[in-house]
């Protein structure tokens, strides 16, 4: 008899058990969750903390970024994003890209949401500058470098020399080469030629 | 010891080889820069980055009582030995740009400890592998010698310290 009950109580706490980590795993779903815009710390330093795994430091750096932008797209309030936010953001990228310089995902999407949305357009062409640097084969940073300074800083001699630099890389797009007399005369051209 | 981890090492990279042959075949596109040598290396210098490190643990196992304590002091060697170049180079150039700073005395210590402890970082060509990136030939040989000679050192000091041993 004692047996029977001993059992019969084993088989209701484990039954009990299942539910209430079901229940309690579901409501802590439910919970406002953190998004983890957290200090980030400074690269010297993670360098050191992730031994021989600099590179899978660098993805992570970059995954908490597009998990960030992707939260950000999902909120309703005005602005999406606040400046603090922002700084974040490009620390973020710029750390990842510390840790693995030749990464091409973090300037890519830094160009993206940077200089369009933050209005970080110097921030954004220093981090695509160290690209540059370091992915000295890939023509699409001092493209986007050049696009920045033509587009948003208005510095077409500046935006030539980038988009120069564009075109010499392997793969660079020929209609680059194509855009090069014309940027340096835009402003030129913008004077009123004809006084009548 | 070495032979295992020559073995294991081997049947996992054959692993790791077989998913990236896979994935080439699917994506072609994301393996613009791509070097089979390269993986290769990196797959040798981890290997002997492993045989150095089973070498420390021999040292240690020489002058230890028990083997947990040349495990944990195995295993400070691997995390010291990872991070020492780049503490080196944090304490010696700008550690104020990132808010502290190095006492002479630190610094000295981590410039010992920098010849002491083996520089394993230099083994992780991964990053460079993973791109596809130049590796000179002298920067392979001369990592060679200095995993062949740290070996050939932890090996004999460990030879030294046993034959001075008594055993019951």
């Amino acid at each position: 008899m004692r047996t029977l009950a001993a059992v019969i109580v084993l088989i209701l706490a484990g039954i009990l058990h299942v539910t209430s980590l079901g229940k309690a795993s579901g409501s802590y779903k439910m919970l406002p969750q953190d998004t983890d815009q957290s200090f980030v710390l400074p690269s010297a330093l993670i360098k050191i903390a992730a031994l021989e795994f600099r590179g899978l430091a660098s993805d992570v750096y970059f995954l908490k970024s597009m998990v960030f932008i992707g939260t950000a797209q999902q909120r309703k309030e005005t602005p999406r994003v606040k400046d603090w936010e922002w700084q974040w953001l490009l620390k973020v990228f710029d750390t990842a890209t510390d840790l693995d310089p030749y990464f091409f995902d973090p300037y890519y999407y830094a160009n993206a949401f940077l200089p369009w949305d933050a209005g970080m357009v110097k921030e954004t062409n220093l981090l695509l500058a160290k690209g540059s640097r370091y992915r000295d084969w890939d023509w699409m940073l001092p493209f986007f470098i050049g696009f920045n300074k033509f587009f948003f800083l208005k510095n077409d001699g500046e935006a030539a020399e980038f988009m120069m630099e564009a075109s010499r890389r392997p793969g660079g797009n020929p209609c680059l080469q194509v855009l090069l007399p014309v940027l340096p005369i835009k402003k030129i051209a913008q004077k009123p030629r004809f006084i009548f | 010891m070495a032979l295992l981890i020559i073995v294991a090492m081997s049947a996992l990279s054959v692993m790791a080889m077989t998913a990236i042959v896979l994935l080439k075949a699917t994506h072609a596109e994301y393996f613009g820069r791509f070097s089979w040598s390269l993986i290769t290396l990196a797959i040798l210098f981890n290997m002997l980055m492993l045989i150095l490190l089973s070498a420390i643990s021999f040292f240690f196992a020489s002058f230890t009582t028990s083997s947990f304590i040349t495990l944990v002091l195995t295993i400070i060697t691997y995390i010291i030995g990872q991070s020492i170049s780049s503490v080196k180079a944090l304490v010696e150039s700008s550690p104020a740009e990132i808010g502290f700073t190095v006492s002479p005395v630190t610094l000295k210590m981590v410039q010992a400890a920098y010849y002491i402890f083996p520089n394993l970082s230099l083994f992780d060509i991964k990053l460079q592998a993973s791109h596809a990136l130049t590796v000179s030939s002298s920067f392979v040989l001369w990592t060679v010698i200095y995993g062949i000679v740290y070996i050939a050192l932890a090996i004999s000091l460990a030879a030294l310290i046993f034959r001075k041993k008594e055993f019951p």
